[in-house]
């Protein structure tokens, strides 16, 4: 007999997974070998050359070859190791790295065997493609025989193994099967695959389903499937998770917070450092900021510890640069802290009154909670600031000289990017090429120009410890900037699951154990 | 003489001692006496509230955030340990600013284009309903989104754009009734007296349809405060750090597992809004219209 509550129980039931994109039997699925992990956004171009990322990146590393995987050290920091498909790999001199692939990794699809033809083909595709600065310094691949080759570079590059060759851009793709493409390129079908797992399944914005390869040779996966469903919007993921529906998805800095208070049941919260910088910047050549007192008194004037408290719920680290945590170059302290009265003392020696300045972040709740927090701590040192929330496209545009004349107005702003985990990646967007581009800040210091150059060469890590930091420093004393944090990457998975990533925090799904 | 003093009498008929009347009526019915008192509540808040929030409504106080609702902070606290309440009765002045201004505006505007197309020559008529029907076409979110984008997310925006989005409206409603009168007797009458134009609209049209306007008016109200939450709420209203309700609202969304009470503080004031303007103006057209006045 079907009562009313048993009627209004299965409705809600069928109604979550109806919302959530979920087939029943997929429900059914959840227990057993069969992962279940959160996609925010649906793939689009799994092509090395062409991907946008996110889960583009995770399919890549699971599902194609590559010489190099990313491995976090017990320092924390982030270094390489050989793959599953190299017997070696090693860099014999600054210009020349050399490997020499196992035998007997097949591509599906009757595509042959993974040979250096096809890392020769890959490799120098993608200078050619829109991620050709992952390989600023590439010359040639030489393939010396079917399994041998050298990879030559035109000067030295210290990270062209984190930011290149160990990345999804040193992904491997079959050149036979390309090459007989239309256009030479592929979306969402992978033209061959030879990887710990197969992409067996796609429905567009549902889910895509990855199974072990049978023929893999090399450390098995876990999990004989992964499913991906396709949940965009972060807090609807966050309930999916409480719900049982994934087994992994990342949360909101909120979210994050809550669950470190009160766990759900059967949950651990991962916090790792994330590849996130973000400052607070200001433009040295708008008028009300060109004198430097200014910018150090509003450096001094801002609370960054409670904009982590109250924007990132507290889970969030203090930044003193711009290079993350676990990569070269992050630095621990900073020159100035925050001080009010310093601040008030700076606008007076600098014979500033009545100070107005609009500060500019994307219109996001976080950012506009952190601004809330600028605005307050500026009026407590007599600075009138404006918060002008702005939707991405024209964020984007603001301080870019190509895209009209807002970055002569631009004043102060919220910035965040992403980096690799090389100092190189990171610093690269302050040097002086890039004033009108992204150094919205617009200054230029010989110094840090020379120092940059330095960088990209230095193949010894402590020395470029020391040439990062003071990088820096300098880009601290031109007063132009408020550090703010590296956002850290929450994810909330089941307990059973030890998930691991790479180095842009996707997860990888090959790496997974069961706890 | 004798037909001149008949358009008289009828406009009076709205104007002197009506206003208690009116009162009274709205007293006595259950409907109006609960929207009345929803209303003069809200006005109560806007007009007075700086001198009744029991706290500054911007102040933050990062270590009291998400503190539960309480005797001290009745509505809790948000993430930046503001005292919600507070933040309540300060939006209610600026949903008030936001409302009643720009309906007034957008109803003195409306109601002499309106006038102007009614009696004027036909072909401003024509001019002026094909620029009523153009803005009219547009839907309403959209049109607002839009500008708000060209023009920079702020309290006069907002404004600019109800008026614009409310005044075809009041326009098309003051024509209809302005041609329905244009051929009345005694307008013809004042006419052929050679009473002036502008003479005939303003004294002699005007308080004719003037009530029926202010009826739609009082209701539309609510509209417009939903309106700027919800472009506000979509993070195209007021900035930050204005307490308005869309913006309380928009920001306890995010929270609402973490702290639910901004959620909902958020939704009470625009309730009662609603309501109270809703039975006030149901109220008003029972009490106004002839055909559906009770007999109190």
């Amino acid at each position: 007999m079907i009562n009313r509550r048993d009627i209004l129980r299965s409705s809600a039931f069928l109604s979550a997974i109806a919302v959530l994109g979920i087939k029943p039997d997929q429900v059914l699925a959840q227990e057993g070998d069969v992962l279940k992990v959160r996609m925010e956004s649906d793939i689009q171009v799994l092509d090395p050359g062409f991907m946008i990322g996110g889960t583009e990146t995770t399919v890549q590393f699971a599902c194609l070859p590559r010489l190099a995987v990313p491995v976090r050290a017990a320092d924390g920091n982030w270094g390489w190791a050989p793959s599953d498909y190299v017997e070696k790999i090693t860099q014999d001199d600054p210009l020349n790295i050399s490997f020499t692939l196992k035998p007997g990794f097949m591509w599906s699809d009757g595509a042959g065997e993974v040979t250096a033809e096809d890392v020769k083909y890959s490799y120098e595709r993608m200078l050619k493609s829109d991620w050709a600065a992952r390989f600023p310094t590439l010359d040639r691949v030489d393939v010396k025989d079917k399994l041998n080759g050298v990879v030559v570079l035109k000067s030295p590059f210290a990270a062209t193994f984190l930011v290149g060759i160990a990345s999804e851009s040193g992904t491997i793709v079959p050149k036979s099967k390309v090459e007989a493409l239309p256009d030479k390129k592929f979306t969402t079908q992978l033209p061959a695959q030879c990887g710990p797992y197969m992409l067996a399944e796609w429905t567009p914005k549902q889910k895509l389903v990855l199974k072990a390869n049978p023929d893999w040779k090399g450390t098995k996966p876990v999990f004989p499937e992964v499913q991906f469903i396709n949940v965009e919007d972060t807090s609807a993921a966050e309930l999916a998770f409480e719900a049982g529906e994934v087994a992994i998805t990342n949360v909101l800095p909120a979210t994050a917070a809550r669950y470190l208070e009160k766990m759900p049941a059967g949950a651990k919260l991962s916090n790792q450092p994330g590849p996130f910088y973000t400052w607070i910047g200001m433009n040295t050549e708008h008028e009300t900021l060109k004198d430097i007192r200014v910018r150090k008194a509003i450096q001094r004037a801002i609370d960054v510890k409670s904009i982590l408290d109250a924007a990132y719920g507290g889970t969030a680290p203090l930044a003193h640069g711009v290079v993350p945590l676990g990569v070269v170059g992050n630095r621990t302290a900073s020159k100035y802290s925050y001080n009010p009265d310093e601040a008030r003392a700076l606008l007076a020696e600098a014979g500033v009154s009545g100070l107005s300045v609009q500060f500019k972040t994307l219109n996001e709740a976080y950012r506009v909670t952190a601004a809330q927090i600028v605005q307050a701590n500026l009026a407590d040192v007599g600075i009138t600031c404006e918060i002008v929330p702005v939707d991405p496209g024209p964020f984007w545009n603001l301080g870019l000289e190509s895209k009209g004349e807002d970055w002569k107005g631009l004043q102060l702003w919220w910035m965040r990017f992403r980096t690799s985990p090389d100092p190189s990646d990171t610093m690269q967007w302050f040097v002086k090429s890039q004033v009108g581009v992204w150094n919205w800040e617009r200054w230029s210091d010989p110094e840090f120009e020379e120092l940059f150059a330095k960088g990209l060469s230095e193949p010894d890590n402590a020395k470029r410890q020391g040439i990062y930091v003071r990088m820096q420093e300098i880009m601290e004393d031109i007063g132009a900037y408020v550090w703010i944090t590296h956002d850290p990457l929450n994810y909330i998975h089941s307990d059973k699951v030890v998930p691991d990533f790479d180095t842009g925090g996707e997860v990888l799904v090959e790496r997974f154990k069961k706890a | 003489m004798t037909l001149v003093s008949v358009p008289r009498s009828e406009a009076k008929k709205l104007a002197p001692g009506m206003g208690p009347a009116l009162l009274r009526r709205i007293r006595h019915d259950p409907m109006g006496a609960i929207g009345l008192a929803l209303v003069l509540l809200v006005v109560f808040c806007g007009v007075f509230a700086p001198w009744i929030t029991p706290f500054d409504p911007l102040k933050i106080n990062v270590p009291n955030k998400f503190q539960p609702p309480s005797l001290v902070h009745w509505m809790g606290t948000d993430n930046l340990g503001r005292d919600v309440f507070s933040r309540i009765i300060a939006g209610s002045r600026i949903a008030l600013t936001v409302g009643v201004t720009t309906i007034a505006t957008a109803l003195g505007i409306g109601l002499v284009l309106g006038l102007i197309a009614g009696y004027g020559p036909r072909w401003l008529d024509n001019s002026l309903m094909l620029i009523f029907d153009s803005i009219y076409s547009f839907p309403t979110v959209v049109l607002g989104l839009t500008v708000i984008t060209l023009l920079g997310a702020s309290i006069s925006t907002l404004t600019l754009v109800v008026i614009v989005i409310q005044t075809p409206a009041y326009a098309r409603l003051t024509r209809t009734a302005t041609l329905t009168l244009k051929n009345s007797e005694y307008v013809q009458a004042i006419e052929s007296l050679g009473a002036s134009k502008i003479r005939i609209i303003f004294v002699h049209l005007l308080p004719n349809v003037i009530g029926p306007l202010l009826i739609v008016a009082s209701m539309d109200i609510p509209s417009v405060v939903a309106l700027e939450a919800g472009l506000t709420y979509l993070g195209m209203g007021i900035p930050p750090p204005a307490p308005s309700w869309g913006r309380i609202l928009q920001e306890g969304f995010g929270l609402i597992r973490t702290a639910p009470w901004i959620v909902i503080a958020g939704g009470i004031p625009l309730i009662i809004t609603t309501l109270g303007f809703t039975f006030l103006g149901e109220s008003l057209r029972d009490n106004l219209d002839p055909k559906l006045r009770r007999v109190i």
